[in-house]
């Protein structure tokens, strides 16, 4: 082998081991290599397939990289997606935010990103809200400009369900908002919210300056010191809450201000869940309901609840009242009252002062409470107060004093069928009512509610409502065994009545009447047990109560078996009380006329009178209380040794 | 007279003619295996962009005197024309297989031919695995400008697909001694019996 060839083979020898030396170098590194492309083609293919859009663009919206999902929302392949612009995706408007936030996004620090709501144009340019996400994505260098890493996330089925869950909750007439632990109004919440507390864009509002503390004229001590610890509620375990949630308010009247500058009040029920987790409460839900209706019918009812407790005091005070003295009240006050108006129009201070004296002495002796307080305060203050008439609300005081009694008098007229001054016949009223029923039943839908109109303002209607005779059967009963004991008689009481019918409201008439009478005979008519049985008559005396129908009227009996009237004992007295005088008196021959002086005013044959009878107004009275049932006059029969019997008829209202 | 020049000089003239010889390399290597006559090289309109195909194909050819990264940037699409009736029956998954089998064996190809010219000027380099992946990440890497490299883009493109593929090769010559020599001349290739027959 010559030298050069030596040289060459030398040379070659050297060449093929520094070869050697450089592969091996680079085969050590391939299996590393190998692991690292299976590494870089997974992360590439759990990239593409991530559900949410990814791009990386330049500031500019090029894109540089992207995934299946990016490649899909602009309808492209994922290899065509380099270059695109990420605007595209974009209407121009909403182009302008994102490119606003990819530019915002610079100025903060790396890890921070920028979040906005923006939809892109889908398929049939529908819009599809998506959340997007932009931060600065890390590169060795930022020599061609910053990279932006975007996702984009498909939030239209959040949305949609969010836009049905508003739907929902605008459906629900309730106010419904969650609190987090700033204290603010967080979304979503039920629209009817902004509506109940009367402001609009509640979102991000604190809840005690937009909701309670407007509320804090309305709310007492307790329950303002209560709702101050409603935010500091959030954080605390659940039994604080629950403890402290006893002083919230749980209704409030609300008053807001409408579109319209309108004030308008609402009654809200506040009601408050806590959201806990791990025991801690950590945001509160409240619930606002309008109670508005309920409060005012509440109101209402508390009101007429009111006006009709004033209703029956005034009745009782009425029917505590003699037909007498309502009569001579009634006479009085139609000259006093229309008198104290003159002399208030005239401004005479001390004619008026005297007159509603006047006026309240009346009423006090009629038993008229109210009418006599309102009139003793009224009296009190003209006399305190000189200059009195010059106040108009002064003034309307005398208005509501004439109403008071004008209410007494519709009352009055309601209980007797009779209104004074027009003097109206019992019978003619009832029938009217009567016939006003009738029509009322066969009337149409739109005339049906004036005429019941027009029979509640003749006394709600309640005369045309019958009842039964015999309604008064236990009362009486009841009565005849207290006075037969009081007067130390034994007295059984008969009724044959079952079959007549009367209206309701004369059934206090009718007990009025009964009792009387009953009385009478137990007090004057029956004897006591020994004297009876000495007469040959059974022990217990007897009184019977019969209606029988005539045609249109009722022929009522009240009969008794006791000692009879002496009708010369009659006219004596009423000579004696100068009911009659002598010369009268001569001219009475029948038996059934002397009878008759028994109903004069004043007339008693006792001469002490005690609880049950004697004070000379009791066959008057009753007299009277027949006629107001549109009733004919009393007759009394009686026949000495054997009983007597008082006869009348009033006009029949039993149904055929 | 290369004796003569300037090492400044020197040293582009030898960048120059290893750029001019590297995408012959690439040219050549790729009309072969695809059969296609229509390959010609296409400088990229602004080559310090950074964007250039979905697809990557990457091979290191290094050694003491020399490191060359090579890279073909496609698309699936661009793939599949230089892979030809080869994938014609196959089904979409099979064919997508093919093409990206076929072109990161062209990458190997490609660096087999430049060790092969490397050592015919006497520089012994190795090669490494040719590497595949998808998505791009020259956004991330290779914006930085390192001046003792020498970086070239350009594309191919043929009859039909303007758009065609785009090859960077990056060169760092580590030893400038070993290329004083360096011909701008391609002497011959060795490899022209090689047509990539992989399938």
């Amino acid at each position: 082998m010559s030298s050069s060839a030596a040289k060459q083979n030398s040379n070659m020898s050297d060449n093929a081991k520094a070869e050697i030396v450089a592969a091996e170098g680079l085969r050590a590194s391939h299996e590393i290599l190998s692991v690292l492309e299976k590494c870089k083609t997974s992360s590439e293919e759990v990239i593409s397939s991530l559900p949410d859009m990814l791009f990386i663009t330049t500031l500019e919206g090029r894109i540089l990289k992207g995934n299946y999902a990016a490649a899909s929302a602009m309808g492209i392949d994922i290899e065509d997606l380099l270059d695109r612009n990420i605007f595209d995706l974009f209407k121009s408007e909403t182009a302008r935010i994102i490119k606003q936030s990819m530019a915002t996004v610079l100025n903060k620090e790396a890890s921070q990103a920028e979040q906005l709501e923006l939809p892109i144009i889908g398929d049939d340019d529908q819009s599809i809200d998506h959340l997007w996400t932009i931060s600065t994505f890390n590169q060795v260098s930022d020599r061609r400009g910053p990279i932006l890493k975007i996702l984009g996330k498909d939030i239209s089925k959040i949305k949609d369900f969010e836009k049905k869950l508003s739907q929902i909750f605008s459906a629900i007439p309730l106010g419904i908002f969650t609190i987090n632990n700033k204290g603010q109004i967080e979304w979503p919440y039920s629209l009817y919210s902004e509506y109940l507390v009367g402001q609009s864009e509640l979102r991000d509002k604190e809840v005690m300056e937009a909701f309670f503390k407007p509320l804090f004229p309305n709310l007492s001590s307790t329950e303002r010191a209560g709702i101050e610890q409603l935010i500091p509620c959030i954080g605390s375990d659940l039994v604080w809450f629950e403890m402290t949630k006893l002083h919230f308010p749980k209704q409030v009247r609300n008053t807001t201000k409408t579109a319209n500058g309108n004030q308008r009040e609402l009654w809200l029920g506040i009601s408050y869940h806590p959201i806990v987790h791990d025991n801690t409460v950590e945001k509160i839900m409240i619930v606002l309901e309008d109670r508005t209706e309920v409060v005012e019918a509440h109101q209402a009812l508390e009101i007429q609840r009111k006006i009709d407790d004033n209703r029956i005091k005034k009745i009782m005070e009425i029917q505590n009242c003699s037909g007498a003295l309502l009569e001579s009240t009634f006479q009085d006050f139609e000259i006093l009252f229309p008198r104290m108006m003159e002399e208030v129009s005239q401004c005479d201070r001390e004619q008026v002062a005297r007159t509603l004296h006047g006026i309240k002495g009346i009423a006090r002796t009629s038993g008229f409470s109210d009418l006599e307080h309102q009139v003793h305060a009224l009296e009190d203050q003209i006399l305190q107060d000189e200059k009195f008439f010059q106040s108009n609300e002064n003034i309307d005081k005398f208005h509501d004093l004439q109403n008071e009694w004008t209410s007494l008098r519709s009352l009055c007229f309601a209980l007797s069928g009779k209104q004074y001054g027009l003097q109206i016949e019992r019978s003619n009223f009832t029938q009217a009512i009567d016939k006003l029923h009738k029509i009322s039943e066969i009337a149409d839908s739109k005339t049906r509610p004036l005429l019941d109109d027009v029979l509640a303002c003749l006394g709600g209607g309640s005369f045309i409502e019958k009842v039964s005779l015999d309604v008064i059967k236990e009362r009486l009963s009841k009565q005849v065994e207290i006075t037969a004991d009081a007067l130390g008689k034994e007295c059984s009481i008969e009724f044959d009545i079952a079959n007549i019918q009367v209206m309701k409201s004369e059934v206090p008439s009718f007990s009025e009447i009964f009792l009387h009478l009953v009385n009478n005979s137990l007090d004057h008519g029956l004897e006591d047990k020994q004297e009876r049985l000495n007469r040959g008559k059974d022990a217990v005396g007897k009184v019977c109560i019969s209606a029988t129908s005539k045609k249109d009227r009722v022929v009522i009996t009240v009969k008794d078996d006791g000692q009879g009237i002496d009708s010369q004992v009659i006219l004596q007295k009423a000579i004696e009380k100068e009911i009659i005088t002598a010369a009268e008196a001569s001219k009475l021959h029948e038996n059934s006329d002397i009878l008759q002086l028994m109903l004069k005013p004043g007339f008693s044959t006792k001469e002490e009178l005690n609880t049950i009878s004697g004070r000379g107004v009791g066959l008057d009275s009753v007299s009277s209380a027949i006629k107001a049932l549109g009733g004919s006059k009393l007759k009394i029969q009686s026949e000495l040794g054997k009983g007597t019997s008082f006869v009348f008829d009033v006009p029949n209202s039993t149904d055929e | 007279m290369r004796h003569n020049l300037a090492a400044t000089d020197l040293q582009d003239e030898v960048k120059e003619a290893l750029k001019n010889r590297i995408r012959n390399r690439v040219l050549s290597t790729l009309s072969r295996s695809a059969r296609m006559d229509s390959l010609r090289i296409e400088d990229v309109e602004n080559p310090d962009d950074f964007t250039y195909a979905y697809w990557m194909s990457v091979i290191l050819v290094s050694g003491s005197s020399v490191r060359t990264n090579l890279k073909i940037h496609f698309n699936s699409d661009a793939a599949k024309q230089l892979v030809g009736s080869r994938v014609q029956k196959k089904s979409k998954s099979e064919a997508q297989r093919v093409c990206m089998d076929f072109m990161r064996e062209q990458c190997n190809l490609i660096a087999g031919s430049l060790k092969s010219m490397y050592l015919s000027e006497n520089i012994i380099t190795g090669l490494s695995l040719p590497l595949l992946t998808s998505g791009f990440d020259e956004a991330i890497f290779s914006d930085r400008v390192d001046e003792a490299k020498n970086k070239d883009i350009w594309k191919i493109v043929w009859d039909g697909y303007p758009t065609g593929i785009t090859c960077s090769a990056e060169t760092q010559i580590l030893a400038w001694d070993d290329f004083k020599n360096f011909s701008a001349e391609e002497e011959e290739d060795d490899d022209n019996d090689s047509d990539g027959e992989f399938l």
